[in-house]
């Protein structure tokens, strides 16, 4: 039995609180795989992780899973009332049939036309607002994705490999535009990422997952703000990151 | 649109030519046919029994389009639903379209009411299939997309599941609305003392094969407007997304 999107009680003001009993998959010969089991993952409020794998380590099946979008599982998960979380997924999954500022004002119909705008600017989107996706670039698409997750105004931001097969310069730029929006906005963010640099670009705090079922085996706060994170900084968090990565493998 | 204007011109011509070689009384000429025509429609009869036979084609075709379509969602969307309409679907698909007009009538007596369901119920099934076809083949990640923003259940089916479906609905109603009209006119000549059915059935009583043609072409001509002035910009207006094609 799953109790899911529990009503946080006064004690609870983190944005999202997972305990997972256990989630399984069963496979098409009727097999039995525990992807996670006696799994807990707390954010506080303003605070951007994010959660480092291998693939196929469980990284996305927890995010569906904060998203609620998968409710087969035993435990509990606390999120935001639903309408305040903000999703990107690997690919933008934009509405083909609607134009950009469409496809912003169905995700998010309680805001206002001048917020829309405003994310369009903030994005760079705001030329495209009248295109249908199918005239969009692959890095003008994730954009429209961004500024929609945006748009509903989130109490909790989740981001599935959001640049994952953009080209390395293209990434790198929505990166840096992101690490702002978020900068300004102080959103609770989950990013899902095999890629350590992003991490370490984007949040403050790391989680590296492995084994199967999936635990923590590094919990990493980032002291330095974004911006003043020197190269040598970066490779020191990175070779920690990884050191007990390795430590932590069979 | 010349090549079809020539295409045109060399049917009439054929027909023209037909006519002279199997006389009058089996195949009057064109000019036979516009002329009983004219006759029909200055004493108000020939768009009297249009207006009748469109009236009950719009009825019928409505009713199996809404009905089905909403069936065939259901069934495409949940696999007990499914399991427990597909043989009534089978019966139904397998059942010929006079059987079900003669039952209907049997049931029903020689009412409106069992002329439209009659016909309705004869493209309903292929309605439901088509449509069923359309919800299996609609995007799941656009469905997660959907759930993870809270749409409702309004705003799912309006912006995600029916512009997925358009083209599943057009492609059954160019169908329906075919298979529809032809139905009508046995019903009518069957069971109801007006419309073009019943008028085709009388003049074939009296063999007057220039009232026959005249009816059935000036009912084609009505169907051919509909398909020109609804249903194609129907297609053009839901597929206004789509890159153009080179």
């Amino acid at each position: 039995m799953s109790r899911v999107g529990v009503p946080r009680g006064p004690d609870t003001r983190d944005p999202l609180d997972v305990r997972i009993e256990e989630k399984s998959f069963q496979s098409g010969s009727g097999e039995k795989f525990v992807v996670l089991r006696d799994f807990s993952l707390r954010l506080r409020s303003g605070e951007i992780a994010a959660l480092v794998g291998p693939s196929g380590c469980g990284k996305s099946t927890l995010l569906r899973l904060a998203a609620g979008l998968d409710t087969d599982f035993t435990g509990e998960i606390a999120r935001p009332a639903r309408d305040r979380l903000g999703m990107v997924f690997q690919e933008p999954r934009l509405l083909p049939w609607r134009s950009v500022i469409q496809n912003l004002r169905v995700a998010a119909p309680r805001a206002t036309a001048s917020a829309l705008d405003a994310l369009l600017k903030a994005f760079h989107i705001d030329a495209l607002r009248d295109r249908y996706p199918g005239e969009l670039s692959g890095g003008q698409a994730r954009r429209v994705a961004l500024a929609r997750a945006f748009a509903v105004e989130p109490e909790l931001l989740l981001l599935d490999e959001p640049f994952v097969s953009l080209d390395a310069a293209l990434a790198a730029a929505l990166r840096a535009e992101l690490a702002a929006i978020v900068e300004n906005g102080r959103v609770t963010t989950l990013l899902v990422t095999h890629d350590l640099d992003e991490a370490i670009e984007l949040a403050d705090r790391l989680i590296l997952m492995a084994g199967r079922p999936a635990r923590v085996v590094a919990d990493i706060a980032i002291a330095e703000p974004r911006g003043a994170r020197t190269s040598a900084r970066i490779s020191e968090i990175k070779a920690d990151a990884l050191g007990r990565a390795a430590a932590a493998a069979p | 649109m010349t090549a079809r204007l020539v295409s045109l011109l060399a049917l009439l011509a054929a027909w023209q030519v037909g006519s002279g070689i199997a006389g009058a009384r089996l195949l009057p000429a064109p000019a036979a046919v516009a002329a009983a025509l004219l006759v029909e429609a200055r004493d108000g009869a020939l768009f009297f029994n249009l207006g009748v036979t469109l009236a009950r084609v719009v009825a019928a075709f409505a009713i199996a389009m809404i009905l089905g379509s909403a069936l065939g969602v259901l069934m495409g969307r949940s696999r007990l639903v499914d399991k427990l309409a597909d043989p009534w679907l089978v019966v139904l698909l397998n059942l010929p379209a006079l059987v079900i007009i003669v039952l209907a009538y049997i049931w029903g007596g020689l009412t409106e009411t069992a002329a439209i369901a009659a016909v309705a119920l004869n493209k309903l099934p292929s309605a439901t299939v088509t449509l069923r076809e359309g919800a299996r083949a609609l995007d799941p990640q656009l469905d997660d997309m959907a759930r993870a923003f809270v749409f409702s259940r309004a705003s799912w089916l309006r912006h995600v599941a029916l512009p997925q479906l358009a083209p599943y609905i057009a492609s059954a109603s160019r169908a329906g609305l075919s298979l529809v009209w032809k139905i009508v006119l046995v019903v009518e000549l069957i069971g109801r003392p007006n419309g073009v059915g019943f008028e085709i059935g009388s003049a074939f009583e009296l063999f007057d094969v220039t009232r026959i043609l005249a009816y059935s072409l000036a009912f084609v001509a009505v169907m051919l407007g509909v398909e020109l002035c609804l249903v194609q910009p129907f297609e053009r207006h839901v597929a206004r997304w789509r890159p153009a094609r080179a």
